[in-house]
């Protein structure tokens, strides 16, 4: 993370809003792949997950914004409930991930870990928001396959941004270029 | 869900509605599915959105609806509530805990499909955040462009060459370009207007006569 300031840096303003179409562009990836209506893999968050070495607090605030507002506009789903949920699963996710990024010394959780723990609480979030808003409280029969297959779903995100981030040769000169 | 990936379908709300009034009109709607007492009010909404929905090149997938709306009245039924209509063995099926479950089904669907007809790509926010999401959406669609260079044998090395290609980190590359000039959408047309007017007007009575 720039440790010179927790603004919004203009310079860097490009790079988020670039960092928010990548989002965008692997949610489109994931119809992709075969889910449940319910269930969605949850791969915008790969380019939040890598963002997170990138950019200030305010920074990454805005990324996920963008992610979250710009899902529900391409998407349509910006007046629904589809979007509270999403919203509220994103930003657990995004707070979970965050301290543990922060507070654990670096090089004891990878971004698999990292992936994990913000899809757990993403999951959890989701599950409760639609118990209360949606289906009732006997839905929590489904919490287990919901928060299972988000299990399997953060671990295989965690390990593709893990790759991304060893293997990467653009991301590797973006980081350089934000260093320098 | 309705899918929305097949951005190339025809919009055809998008000729006759500015985004911004097509935006507000939606909200209109969703407040009287949201707020109707009954749930005959909801399901001719539910039905409206699923024809705007159509008219705006989304294909809704009927199999969505009706598991969701099911998954609903489904859990809404285990736990009883109301006069009891029948007994399914030692369950008892009750019209309170039926009709909850109908209703919130509907509204469920109608939000989903209301949105997904109002809700327009071409939609500005306003301020500097508008001007970040215009950037931001602006990638996307260059991205988007580039999806078919993703080659799933050389994932890494493909992918990483449409970053390049969109963001240049190289030495000696152009400087990433931080402005995004779309031309400003044509108005609301007299048909719009009219269907806009016309099926608010009608959602409205719908609801107020049917309280």
């Amino acid at each position: 993370m720039p440790a010179s300031s927790k603004k919004v840096a203009p310079a860097r303003l490009p790079l988020v809003a670039f960092f928010g179409a990548l989002s965008l562009f692997f949610a489109t990836l994931e119809y992709l792949f075969p889910t449940p209506p319910w269930f969605r893999l949850g791969l915008a968050n790969l380019p939040l997950l890598l963002a997170l070495d990138f950019f200030t607090l305010p920074e990454l605030l805005l990324l996920l914004l963008l992610k979250v507002v710009g899902q529900g506009i391409v998407n349509g789903t910006l007046a629904s409930q589809a979007f509270l949920l999403s919203s509220s699963g994103s930003l657990a996710s995004f707070v979970v991930m965050y301290a543990v990024f922060r507070l654990i010394p670096k090089g004891w959780v990878s971004l698999v870990g990292l992936s994990l723990a913000g899809s757990m609480a993403s999951n959890a979030v989701q599950v409760g928001l639609s118990m209360v808003l949606i289906f009732g409280p006997a839905s929590g029969i489904i919490a287990p396959w919901f928060l299972g297959l988000g299990t399997l779903s953060g671990l295989g995100i965690g390990w593709g941004a893990e790759i991304l981030k060893r293997h990467s040769r653009w991301l590797r000169r973006v980081k350089l270029g934000q260093s320098s | 869900m309705a899918k929305a990936r097949n951005s190339k379908r025809l919009d055809r709300l998008d000729v006759l509605l500015h985004p911004t009034l097509r935006f507000l009109w939606g909200l209109v709607l969703l407040g009287v599915l949201v707020l109707a007492p009954r749930w005959e009010t909801r399901a001719a909404v539910m039905l409206l959105g699923g024809v705007l929905a159509t008219l705006s090149g989304k294909r809704i997938s009927f199999s969505y609806f009706l598991i969701l709306a099911g998954t609903v009245v489904v859990f809404h039924a285990l736990a009883p509530f109301g006069k009891v209509l029948f007994l399914l063995g030692s369950f008892p099926l009750t019209e309170g805990a039926l009709l909850g479950g109908w209703k919130n089904g509907l509204t469920m669907a109608g939000l989903v499909f209301v949105s997904l007809g109002t809700i327009s790509r071409q939609l500005r926010l306003p301020g500097r955040f508008g001007e970040l999401w215009a950037l931001t959406f602006s990638w996307y669609e260059q991205l988007m462009e580039s999806k078919g260079r993703v080659h799933p044998r050389a994932i890494l090395l493909s992918i990483d060459r449409i970053l390049e290609t969109h963001y240049p980190t190289l030495p000696g590359s152009p400087p990433v370009g931080t402005q995004e000039h779309r031309p400003p959408h044509a108005p609301t047309t007299a048909p719009g207007w009219f269907l806009v007017f016309l099926s608010t007007l009608a959602a409205v009575t719908l609801a107020v006569g049917l309280r």
